[in-house]
């Protein structure tokens, strides 16, 4: 809990940029609406190169909206299906079209933070800007996933797309 | 005392009294209701302000941990400025989980540091702000306070609002309330009020005719009802008490009527008594006056020594006869109320000195010696009364105590016990040496036609009325009477009288300076006049010795001559056993040691002492007895003065009467009582014009001018003597000329006659029947009287 208090006030440069990018993913779970049936867990996948190290676990067997968070690496994009979130390395960002592709309607959330990735179809992108993290939000992509992103979260976005 | 408050209290109408119940009922109903509404809506306000405000909180928390947890400062400022909307918003600040601030805002420019301070509770009430502490959660858990104040003058507004609404609602209520019970009060208090006047005016007029009109009100109805029936009643019973009054004042007027019937009756019966005496007095004396004056004139005529004796004794016994009538008049006088007494100034000593001279003659025929005493003596007792009633009192008892005294004297002492400004107690004490009263007999005496026993009267004659009369007289005067005797040695009679002072004083004449320190002898037989004199004498500083006899005196005088001190006067009392006056004097003046002693004799009026008698015994003055203490004073003062050697005897001459003349008038109806005052007048040298009436007198005024006098007799017919002096006195006024006296004659011994008399312009009264001495002494004092060109000057005015 600290860790993710930490995050919220701390400035990218000095602390881990990863583990605020952590604290956003977090921040954006507890923002976000699935559809009914998704199960009491919620699969956070990481797919491609994990950057995150144990930032990135910190947040495994965290609860959020009543839901239990479980980290999960995937290499493959097969695998991708089980996720109720998915976030995209930039390792692996070429291959979008295809993971956006596979997904398709899934109520699974996209989270990226390669530059204009929520242009392409990610749901929530997360950047850099004057030291502190960003992120846009891309609106049609969510609801395509049948994905209701919360106001609050929206308010905040430095562009939604829609 | 204490009197209940509420009865002073300030009187007030029922209809002002029920608004001010009204009033303070509705006022203090709609101050209590005002209070509570205002301050349950402040409360209410208030706490629905907080709620309001904790939920608007809560709902911006949300909003708030957005920004908060994904740490953008910028929305959350955002956030709060979107709070200048809701302008009673004074300070907004968002605190991390640090507790450091976040984001802020304030309404004003300036806010107070204690409004930046967050409340430790959820939210807390001051006076001017409530502040509301909301804790920001995120995934159940606290990330943050969002702090605010609300600023609660909009609260305090809304409630001014309400309490000036409030307000003017009570005081519309109040009004309205006011109006509405006015109109109930008017029909409730109008018949009240119309009762009231109507009770004050039955009061005022006392009409009970008047009715009170029914009322809708049952009270009032009621009230009115009873109030109609109480004045039925009174109605009626006014109407049986004036039907009571009307009988009783019938009665009363009936029963006045009665009683004004019997008091003229008693009236006219008292005025009958009255009438009747005197018509009874004046018929009794008139053939009196006739019977005694004749008899006099019988008397002065040559007589034999039988008829003499025979003619002397019809004389007294019709004085006694007039004596009789005189105390039935006065007692009968007494017993109907009519005695009215004088109030003149007079002098006591005068008076009693008077008195007690009148029995100087009857005193000297039994031997008696008469004395009188003043204490304190050489004054006068100027006092106010009746002194006619008074002089009656005095010679009733004089007369009695000789009368019933053999040998010895008869006293009177007068004493001025004690005197104030205005009034004296006067004691007189009248002693004689008589035969005495038996103590049973000390009541009895003063009661009507009782003497000491049945047999004296009988021996002494009298009616037995004078000290009846004297002690009414007296008892009339307010003083008192009383008697003191022992049988055979004497009586004493007590009379105290309180008498108001007159207006001269009661000092006495100054004595002459030549007095003081005159050796005096006093010769008298008698121990009391010797004791008086001695009493007078040293009263004018004298120093004075007393000799019971010749032979004590000539003594006195012998040693007084060798011890160089002579007596320089000598009394002497006429009359004394062994050696007497004459004698005496006769022995002193053959003493040529003993002639420069000046003498004088007290003696009797009526001793006709031959005149070489007197002028042997070489007597300088001879002073009747009793003495009178103005004589005393004025024949020492000449004693004194006149020297021995020049001495020419001053003998008291006989009464030789000088002839008077002129023409009198006298009207007189009474034939025998004209022949009397014919030969009256005739004996003192006057001739005589007769009337026959008052008219016949008028007449005979108007002719002839040269009347002396008139004698008037009161009662005559066709004009009675009072008119006819009335009309002479009116010829007087209109003819002028000389002054005419009138002189009344009248059978009538009432006070008031006399009083009568006076008033129509008689200038003296002659009560009937009057002796020769009486009429001759009344013909000197008016005929060639010095004041009667005075008075004849003052009738011309």
């Amino acid at each position: 809990m600290s860790l993710l208090l930490n995050t919220t006030y701390a400035k990218a440069d000095a602390l881990p940029e990863f583990r605020l990018k952590a604290a956003f993913i977090y921040n954006f779970i507890a923002y976000t609406e699935w559809p009914n049936g998704i199960g009491s867990d919620i699969n956070l996948c990481v797919y491609g190169e994990n950057s995150f190290g144990h930032e990135i676990s910190a947040l495994d067997g965290r609860n959020v909206n009543d839901h239990l968070i479980k980290i999960q690496n995937k290499n493959h994009i097969e695998d991708l299906l089980d996720c109720q979130v998915i976030f995209i390395a930039d390792s692996v960002i070429e291959n979008l079209p295809s993971i956006l592709g596979s997904l398709d309607t899934r109520p699974i959330l996209t989270i990226a933070d390669s530059k204009n990735a929520a242009n392409e179809g990610v749901a929530l992108n997360m950047g850099i800007a004057k030291n502190k993290i960003i992120f846009e939000a891309n609106l049609k992509a969510a609801r395509r996933a049948g994905l209701t992103l919360s106001a609050r979260l929206l308010r905040l976005a430095t562009k939604v797309y829609q | 005392m204490t009197v209940k408050p509420t009865s002073y209290t300030k009187q007030t109408t029922l209809n002002q009294r029920l608004l001010r119940i009204s009033r303070l009922t509705l006022g203090s109903i709609l101050t209590i209701a005002a209070i509570v509404l205002i301050i349950s809506s402040f409360s209410l306000n208030l706490f629905s302000l907080v709620n309001s405000n904790q939920t608007k909180a809560e709902a911006f928390t949300e909003n708030i941990a957005a920004s908060l947890v994904f740490n953008d400062a910028n929305s959350a400022q955002e956030l709060l400025d979107s709070l200048a909307s809701s302008n009673d918003i004074s300070v907004a600040i968002i605190f991390n989980d640090k507790a450091e601030r976040f984001a802020y805002y304030q309404y004003q420019h300036s806010v107070t540091k204690e409004l930046l301070i967050p409340p430790s509770k959820d939210y807390t009430i001051g006076l001017t702000h409530i502040k509301i502490n909301q804790p920001i959660y995120f995934q159940q858990k606290i990330h943050g306070n969002f702090y605010f104040a609300v600023d609660l003058s909009s609260l305090y507004w809304q409630t001014a609002w309400l309490m000036i609404v409030i307000l003017v609602t009570s005081l519309l209520a109040l009004l309205a309330s006011n109006l509405m019970l006015q109109r109930l009060n008017t029909a409730v208090l109008i018949p009240l009020s119309k009762l009231s006047q109507l009770i004050q005016k039955v009061s005022e007029k006392n009409d009970y005719t008047i009715r009170a009109e029914s009322s809708h009100i049952t009270e009032i109805d009621t009230l009115a009802t009873g109030f109609n029936l109480m004045l039925e009643q009174i109605g009626e019973r006014d109407k049986n008490l004036a039907t009571q009054r009307d009988q009783l004042e019938i009665e009363v007027a009936a029963r006045t009527t009665e009683l004004l019937a019997a008091k003229d009756a008693a009236e006219k019966a008292s005025h009958a008594k009255s009438e009747f005496l005197a018509t009874m007095s004046h018929e009794i004396r008139t053939p009196l006056n006739g019977v005694l004056g004749m008899n006099e004139l019988l008397l002065n005529s040559e007589l034999n020594a039988q008829q003499k004796i025979w003619t002397e004794s019809v004389q007294t016994s019709g004085q006694h006869l007039l004596s009789v009538i005189n105390d039935i008049l006065d007692f009968s006088k007494i017993e109907s109320g009519h005695m009215q007494l004088e109030s003149v100034d007079f002098d006591l000593v005068d008076l009693i000195e008077d008195a007690m001279a009148m029995f100087a003659q009857q005193a000297k025929h039994k031997e008696l010696e008469m004395a009188t005493q003043f204490t304190p003596p050489n004054k006068p007792f100027h006092l106010r009364g009746d002194p006619f009633r008074l002089r009656q009192i005095v010679i009733n008892l004089v007369s009695n105590a000789i009368k019933f005294t053999q040998q010895g004297e008869v006293i009177i002492r007068t004493t001025l016990q004690s005197e104030t400004d205005k009034k004296a107690n006067i004691h007189l004490l009248i002693e004689d040496t008589g035969i005495g009263i038996a103590p049973e007999a000390y009541k009895t005496i003063f009661e009507h036609f009782a003497q000491a026993d049945a047999k004296t009267t009988r021996k002494f004659g009298g009616t037995g009325l004078g000290l009846t009369i004297s002690k009414h007289l007296i008892e009339l005067m307010g003083g008192k009477i009383r008697v003191e005797s022992t049988l055979g040695k004497g009586t004493k009679f007590y009379i105290d009288l309180q008498l108001v002072k007159a207006k001269r004083p009661f000092v006495s004449e100054p004595t002459p300076d030549v007095f003081d320190g005159i050796r005096v002898l006093v010769v008298d037989d008698n121990q009391t006049n010797r004791e008086i004199v001695l009493h007078q004498l040293e009263n004018w500083n004298m120093s004075v010795f007393c000799a019971p006899n010749g032979e004590e005196a000539l003594y006195l005088m012998n040693q007084s001559v060798e011890e160089n001190k002579p007596f320089q006067i000598v009394i002497l009392d006429m009359h004394m056993p062994g050696m007497d006056g004459l004698e005496l004097a006769r022995t002193i003046q053959s003493n040529p040691k003993l002639t420069n002693t000046r003498l004088m004799m007290l003696t009797s009026t009526f001793v006709n002492t031959e005149q070489h008698i007197i002028q042997e015994s070489g007597m300088i003055r001879f002073v009747n007895k009793p003495i009178r203490q103005k004589d005393l004073l004025k024949v020492i003062s000449d004693l004194l003065s006149i020297s021995t050697s020049s001495d020419t005897p001053k003998i008291k001459a006989k009464i030789t009467t000088p002839k008077m003349t002129g023409t009198v008038l006298v009207a007189e109806d009474n034939i025998v009582n004209q022949q009397v005052a014919r030969a009256m007048l005739a004996k003192l040298g006057l001739q005589m014009v007769l009337a026959n009436n008052g008219q016949e007198a008028i007449s005979l005024v108007k002719t002839n001018n040269n009347f002396e006098l008139i004698l008037m007799d009161c009662q005559m017919p066709i004009i009675d003597g009072y008119e006819a002096t009335i009309a002479i006195r009116q010829l007087a006024t209109k003819q002028g000329g000389k002054y005419l006296p009138i002189v009344a004659l009248t059978a009538n011994a009432m006070s008031d006659d006399r009083q009568k008399c006076l008033d129509v312009g008689m200038d003296d009264f002659l009560s009937k029947p009057f002796t020769l001495a009486q009429l001759e002494a009344m013909l000197k004092r008016w005929i060639n009287h010095p004041n009667k060109n005075d008075k004849n000057q003052e009738s011309q005015k």
